[in-house]
Parts: C-alpha cells; sequence; structure tokens
C-alpha cells in the first residue's frame, strides 16, 4: 500500500514543486528599486553635472535624480573617445566627416565611429525616451489602477534582462575605452575592439526596445485606452510612441538585419548613394527628431510649440488645426504600426545576407533588382517587395507625418 | 469464432475510418493557405504570355507594336504616312484604326487631339501634351498593374482562409485570364492579316483589320474591367485575412482606393460610344479640325478617360516618386481628408451617391463654388455640409476640373 501511495504522491510532489518554483511576484516598487540601482551603477566620481555614463538628467536644476533620465553613452574623457565621437560629426572643407588634424583613421574605423555616435547613439535616446517620459507618472498612479500582477512581474523580468545586458555593455565600452587609450584612435588593433562594442551595443538596444515597447503597452493600456481628450499630454504621448516606433524600425531594418554570429556587419548607412536619407546629416527627419548638441545626443526634439496651441483656453482656430493634426498623426502612427507588425513576421522569412547584399552590396551585389528577384522564389520576392516597401516608402511617410508635430 | 470476431471489428473499424475520411476532406480539410497567391503568381506569368505587349521602360505601360515589331508602323495607318493613295475609304478605316490605337495605347498626335478639343484648348501646350500622352487604357492598366502588385505581395501572408473566399478569387483569375486570351487571340489575328498587307490600298484587308481593330479595343476594355474586380477582390481577401479586417488607410491603400473606384465607375461607361457613326460623319467631310462635328457621345466618353487618367497622373506622382517636396500634385491634404472621411462619412467614398460616381458635369457642381448656382448648390445638397469642402477638394484634386494649371503651376 505505501509503495502505491508513494507510485501516486510522487508525481504529484514533482508538479506541485514545479508550479511552485515559477517565477516570483514582484511589485511595483520592485521595478523601481531595479531601475534605480541599475542607475546608481554607473555614477562616475567625476563632476558630470547631468550624471552618469548613460542616464543623464534632463537638465542641471533636476534635483531628484532619477526621475525624467535620458539614457545615452558618455564616453570616459580622458581617452579622447568623446572628442573622435564629436569631431566625426563635423566635416572638412571637402564635406567628409573631419576626424582632426592629429587623426587619421582607416575609412573602417571612420564609418565605425560614425555610426555609433549618430544611428546607435540617437536610436538609444530615442527608444528609452518614451520610458523617460512617462515612467514617473506611471509609476506614481499605478496603485490606484487594478493592474495584473504578472504584468509587473513581466515588466521586472524585462527591466533586469536590460539591466544585465548593460553591464555586459560597459565591460564592452571599458574596454574599447582602455584600447584607445593604449593604441589611439586610429590605431587598427581598436577596430576589432570596435565591432565587438557595436555588437553589444546592438544588444543593449534589443533589451531597451524589450523593455521599452513593453512599458509603452502597459501605459496604453491603463490611462491612454479610454482617453479621448486631445490635450498636450495625448500630443506628447502620440509623439513619444512615434519616436519609440521609429527606433523599433531603425533597429531591425539596419541593425539587428545587419548582426549575425556575434558580428555586424560594417555598412556605411549614411551614404548617400543608398538613398538612406534618415541617416544622413542635414535637414533629413532623424537629426531633426533626436537632439544632437556639440556632438552629443541630448535628448529628443520637444513639441512645445503644438502642444501649448491644445492648451489654449477655450475654442480657437490654432486649438482646432492643433487637435487635428494630433488626430491625424495617430491616425498615420497606428497605420505604420499595423504594417509593421506584417514587416517583422516577413523579417525572420527574408534571407538578410543576400537581402542586404542587394541593398548594401555587401558580397558584391546585383546589377539590379531583377537579377535579385530572379533568385528568388514567387514567395521570397513577396517578401522582399514589402521590405523594400517599408524601407523605401512607408518610413518616410511617417516621420513626415510625425514631423508635423514638431513644426 | 474469434477470427470470425476481429474480422467484423476489423471491418467496423474500417467503415469508421472511412466515414470520418469522408468528412474530413468534405468540411475539415485545412485549405492551402497559399492556394490564392500561387494562382496569382501563375496568372502574372500567363499575362506575359497571353497580353502580348512590350513594356515602355519610361513609364511602365504596354503598348503594341505590329507585326515586324516597329513602332513606327503606326504611322502607317495616319494620313501622314504618304502610305495611302486616293482611295478615300482606306483612308477613313486608317482613321477608325487610330481612333481605336489612340484609346488604347495613348497615340495621341496632332491629329488626335480632335477628341479632347475643348478641353485641351483650355490647356497650355506643356500639360495639353502631358495628357495626351497619359490618356489610354494602357495608361490605365498600368497603374492598376502597381495596385495590383501591392496587395499581390501580402497575399502570401493569408492566413485561416476560408474555402468560398478561395474559389471567389480563382473565378476572378480565371475570368481575367478569358479576357487577356481574347486580347491575344485577336491581337495574333491582326498580326497575321497585316503580314497580308503588301498594299495600303487594299481595301478589304484594311476592312478585316478595321474590324478587329475595334474587337481589340473591346477586349482592351474588359481587360481593364475584369482587372479592376481582380484587385478589389484581392484586396478584400488580404484585408481579412493579413489585416484581421483591419487594414488601415496609409498613403498607398488610399491612391489605390481612389484609382480602383474610379476605374469602377469608368468601366460602366459604354466603350461603344466612340464607334458611333458620328465620328464617320467627320471623317466624310475630310474637315479634321472643325471640332463641331464631334460626336457628342464621343466626347463624353473621350472626356470620362480624360478623368480616368488624370488620376493615373496624380498616383504616379505621388506613389512612385517620393519625398516630393515641390509639385502642385502631390496630394498630402487630399489623404488626410480620405482618412478623415473614411472614419467618419464612409457613404461619400463607398456608398451610392459617393463621389466617383458623380458625372462629369455634377463634378463640375460640386466643385464650383458659386452659391448661386443652382445646379451646383442641388449637387454639394446630397452631401453633409461639414464635409463638402473636403470632398470639393478630393474631387478638384483628383479630377484637376478648374485648375487647369495645376501640373505645372502656372502657364509654361
Amino acid at each position: 500500500m505505501k509503495k502505491l501511495y508513494s507510485l501516486i504522491l510522487l508525481p504529484l510532489i514533482a508538479v506541485f514543486m514545479l508550479v511552485g518554483c515559477g517565477e516570483t511576484t514582484r511589485t511595483v516598487k520592485e521595478v523601481q528599486d531595479l531601475y534605480n540601482t541599475m542607475v546608481e551603477t554607473y555614477n562616475t566620481q567625476e563632476s558630470y553635472t547631468l550624471g552618469n555614463w548613460y542616464f543623464q538628467k534632463t537638465s542641471v536644476a533636476e534635483t531628484e535624480t532619477q526621475k525624467y533620465l535620458k539614457m545615452y553613452v558618455t564616453y570616459d574623457n580622458s581617452n579622447k573617445l568623446n572628442d573622435a565621437t564629436y569631431v566625426s560629426l563635423s566635416e572638412d572643407e571637402e564635406g567628409a566627416p573631419d576626424m582632426g588634424a592629429d587623426y587619421s583613421p582607416s575609412d573602417e574605423l571612420k564609418t565605425r565611429y560614425e555610426q555609433l555616435t549618430t544611428i546607435y547613439a540617437r536610436t538609444l535616446t530615442m527608444a528609452f525616451n518614451y520610458y523617460t517620459n512617462w515612467s514617473e507618472t506611471f509609476f506614481s498612479r499605478i496603485d490606484a489602477v487594478d493592474s495584473e500582477e504578472k504584468e509587473i512581474t513581466n515588466l521586472y523580468g524585462k527591466l533586469n534582462e536590460l539591466k544585465r545586458e548593460l553591464e555586459s555593455f560597459n565591460t564592452a565600452k571599458l574596454n574599447i575605452e582602455r584600447e584607445v587609450q593604449l593604441f589611439g584612435l586610429d590605431s587598427e588593433i581598436v577596430a576589432s575592439s570596435l565591432d565587438v562594442f557595436n555588437y553589444n551595443y546592438n544588444a543593449l538596444l534589443e533589451k531597451v526596445l524589450n523593455f521599452v515597447n513593453y512599458f509603452r503597452d502597459l501605459h496604453v493600456k491603463y490611462y491612454f485606452s479610454n482617453n479621448s481628450v486631445i490635450n498636450s499630454a495625448y500630443a506628447q504621448r502620440v509623439y513619444d510612441d512615434g519616436l519609440l516606433t521609429i527606433a523599433n524600425y531603425i533597429y531591425y531594418d539596419y541593425l539587428k538585419a545587419l548582426t549575425t554570429n556575434g558580428t555586424t556587419k560594417l555598412v556605411k548607412l549614411t551614404d548617400t548613394s543608398n538613398k538612406f536619407d534618415i541617416f544622413n546629416y542635414g535637414s533629413n527627419n532623424l537629426t531633426k527628431f533626436a537632439k544632437v548638441v556639440d556632438g552629443r545626443v541630448k535628448g529628443v526634439t520637444g513639441i512645445s510649440n503644438i502642444k501649448s496651441k491644445l492648451d489654449i483656453e477655450g475654442e480657437s482656430v490654432d486649438k482646432t488645426n492643433a487637435t487635428n493634426t494630433v488626430k491625424l498623426v495617430e491616425v498615420a502612427l497606428n497605420t505604420f504600426k499595423q504594417y509593421f507588425g506584417i514587416y517583422t513576421k516577413v523579417f525572420d522569412k527574408v534571407n538578410m545576407e543576400s537581402f542586404n547584399n542587394y541593398r548594401f552590396k555587401t558580397s558584391g551585389g546585383y546589377d539590379d533588382f531583377d537579377a535579385y528577384a530572379s533568385t528568388l522564389s514567387p514567395v521570397q520576392k513577396a517578401n522582399v517587395n514589402i521590405m523594400i516597401d517599408m524601407e523605401e516608402n512607408k518610413i518616410y511617410d511617417f516621420m513626415s507625418s510625425l514631423s508635423n508635430l514638431i513644426k | 469464432m474469434t477470427s470470425k470476431i476481429l474480422l467484423r471489428i476489423g471491418v467496423t473499424i474500417g467503415i469508421l475510418a472511412l466515414i470520418f475520411l469522408g468528412v474530413w476532406l468534405i468540411w475539415f480539410k485545412p485549405t492551402n493557405e497559399l492556394e490564392v497567391f500561387n494562382n496569382l503568381t501563375q496568372l502574372q506569368l500567363y499575362k506575359i504570355e497571353n497580353f502580348n505587349t512590350v513594356e515602355d521602360n519610361a513609364s511602365s505601360r504596354t503598348k503594341m507594336f505590329l507585326s515586324d515589331g516597329k513602332e513606327d508602323n503606326a504611322r502607317t495607318y495616319s494620313f501622314d504616312g504618304g502610305n495611302f493613295a486616293n482611295n478615300g475609304n482606306v483612308k477613313d478605316l486608317s482613321i477608325q484604326i487610330k481612333n481605336y490605337r489612340a484609346y488604347m495605347f495613348s497615340e495621341f498626335d496632332t491629329y488626335g487631339s480632335y477628341f479632347f478639343t475643348d478641353i485641351v484648348n483650355n490647356l497650355n501646350s506643356k500639360v495639353a501634351t502631358l495628357i495626351q500622352e497619359n490618356i489610354g487604357f494602357d495608361v490605365i492598366y498600368g497603374v492598376m498593374d502597381n495596385a495590383f502588385d501591392y496587395y499581390y505581395s501580402y497575399a502570401q501572408l493569408a492566413e485561416h482562409v476560408s474555402n468560398k473566399d478561395v474559389k471567389n478569387m480563382n473565378n476572378k483569375i480565371s475570368t481575367l485570364k478569358s479576357s487577356y486570351n481574347d486580347f491575344q487571340t485577336t491581337y495574333n489575328e491582326i498580326v497575321n492579316l497585316e503580314k497580308q498587307l503588301d498594299d495600303f490600298n487594299n481595301y478589304t484587308i484594311i476592312s478585316e483589320i478595321t474590324s478587329l481593330y475595334k474587337n481589340l479595343y473591346l477586349n482592351y476594355f474588359d481587360i481593364i474591367k475584369d482587372f479592376n474586380t481582380l484587385i478589389v477582390n484581392l484586396k478584400d481577401f488580404v484585408n481579412q485575412y493579413v489585416f484581421d479586417g483591419k487594414l488601415t488607410l496609409d498613403k498607398n491603400v488610399v491612391v489605390y482606393d481612389m484609382l480602383l473606384n474610379s476605374v469602377a465607375e469608368f468601366v460602366k461607361e459604354d466603350p461603344t460610344l466612340t464607334l458611333k457613326s458620328g465620328t464617320n460623319k467627320y471623317i466624310a467631310n475630310n474637315n479634321i479640325n472643325n471640332s463641331e462635328q464631334v460626336n457628342e457621345d464621343d466626347n463624353n466618353f473621350s472626356k470620362f478617360l480624360y478623368d480616368i487618367t488624370t488620376i493615373t497622373l496624380v498616383y504616379t506622382y505621388n506613389c512612385t516618386e517620393n519625398h516630393l517636396e515641390q509639385n502642385s500634385l502631390k496630394i498630402d491634404k487630399e489623404i488626410e481628408y480620405y482618412s478623415i472621411l473614411a472614419n467618419e462619412y464612409k457613404e461619400a467614398l463607398y456608398g451610392e451617391n459617393n463621389i466617383f460616381q458623380l458625372n462629369r458635369s455634377e463634378k463640375f457642381g460640386l466643385v464650383d463654388n458659386d452659391f448661386e448656382n443652382n445646379e451646383s448648390n442641388e449637387i454639394k445638397s446630397m452631401y453633409k455640409v461639414e464635409y463638402v469642402d473636403m470632398l470639393r477638394t478630393l474631387v478638384n484634386k483628383f479630377y484637376q476640373i478648374l485648375e487647369t494649371d495645376l501640373i505645372f503651376g502656372g502657364n509654361n
């Protein structure tokens, strides 16, 4: 009889233990504590008035350090990595990036520095911006809404993954800083460390997007899903969601797409012959959205003009026009997100190596689209057409629409 | 005894299995989700073989060459070609052939412009040339082809498709294939006859060719009609099975919708209007510059064709040339209006009195802002007051009724 009981009981106990050992339920306070811990880890001893290596205050006047912190990468200044990244943004007389008189790095190094300071840096800041602007109100009110335990636990989990990834990233950053100090900005020895750093930057972006996307979904669910009043807060949310959406797209189409097996293929994304205007210097849309001051990303462009019109008391033509603008941008945002959802499904089906070869000539390229298309089955060709449509049409249309909020 | 029981059990199981198999085959067999996409792919190949035309790379429209493959041979049928003797009857026929080719392949030259005299005369010469080069079934077909390609790409992502909708799509594909086939058959007959044409004064053969060109023209019209029906159904299919019925309006969708809705109205028009004897009366008087003798129906159809191909011009500037900063054909505002209407006042775009079903005179009535004009006011009263301005803007832009200098922003 005992044997019979043990035969029945043992599997039951095993099942209970399995269920019992699931993910620990987390509270809102634990999420906030984890975030504060992550931020405090990277405080420096130097007098960076605005914060630490990764999380920066909105302004010097901000006294509560954990509120409204932007995310961008700052380098140890002693090895001139910041100078390189700053200098790479200015141009010499012929319009080429000017690395300064003392340095003459190879084209590959120049391209790496340039892309890390423009595409990666701006995408990171734009991606985290939604959390920057809305975490304060989210956490101050979340106890008043009937949130699900599992959602807060998931949020904690994603933040924890971000924290861990930031640790790996920081290690890679320390390595690159050390090597630049030892060998100089233009040393080819630095190139392979930059490659690793680039790969870690990619991974960091992925975790930031996972975390902030989830946060955004919760924020909308609990605070904006039934909100029909178009005021300045509404407009701000739409705008921040727009920047996050663009960051998601850039990550997928240009960063993730070029990353395989631990390396990020180096492609000069700002090459105008590629027609990737969204990255180029000058007056293109990405520069409009990410605020770049002295070569460093200082946040995102504000929408104060339209917000002030939305906050006008009573009725007015300006207010009506502003309201309509926000409505239309929101439609454009939802439309783009819908197509982006399809795009991410298609992304996994496309042979990225040959697609990159077509659009960036990573292995010699193809004569034209027909030459590339002839290597594809009908289904593959259809998938590629969807990718190309996103790249050449939809992202531009969306960015153009979003830029109506910053006019 | 045991073996009998086993046999009975075996037979029972076998019969039950057959019943289940039958039920599954009839009601539960999953549809092949790529079936529609695969059939559309086959259609693309079929089209290349049976809609036997050559692509004009500059504008992705199709042109037909004659039997020896030289485009210049088209001019064989003109007055100025010098190939015709004094045989007045042959001249009459060649003008008719020229007429059909003009409507099919935008071959409007000095001769062909009489069809649009009252429109073209009011336009500056650059605009007139642009319009005349872009009027024809080939242009409409070309932009519809782009709309088809757009939705076709998404069709392969369809999930959980129903047998009924698959069957519907297959029917539409078959209908279009049949129209392509008819066109190709007629085209081959023309080519064969032309090979026999040593003497351009051969009335008998030229008369047969003329008759075939009439059929070819009607075949092409059918292709436009069936192609449009297919694309509309394809869009619905993609909306249902790829976008879960919630396809939102981005620029492409709006412009394609306007195009497809306009073509749907266009193909309700009677294409044989151009074939009435009024044309022959005009020819008989041998006075091609006397626009008063143009048949009224002829001109109405021509105007309708002008409208629809103006839309294709707008499409070309907005869907194929991106990042336009300065171009009066840009339609960002109109797309916004269309999106608003699609959300708030759908009937104006898709209902019984939608803007696409307005005839030319009614379109003028809607756009005209003369408050004393009873006819205009009557048309405007068909629509909700708060949306009239949006509708006016849409119709005006897409049909360029009043702003004839729209394309070049002024008289050049």
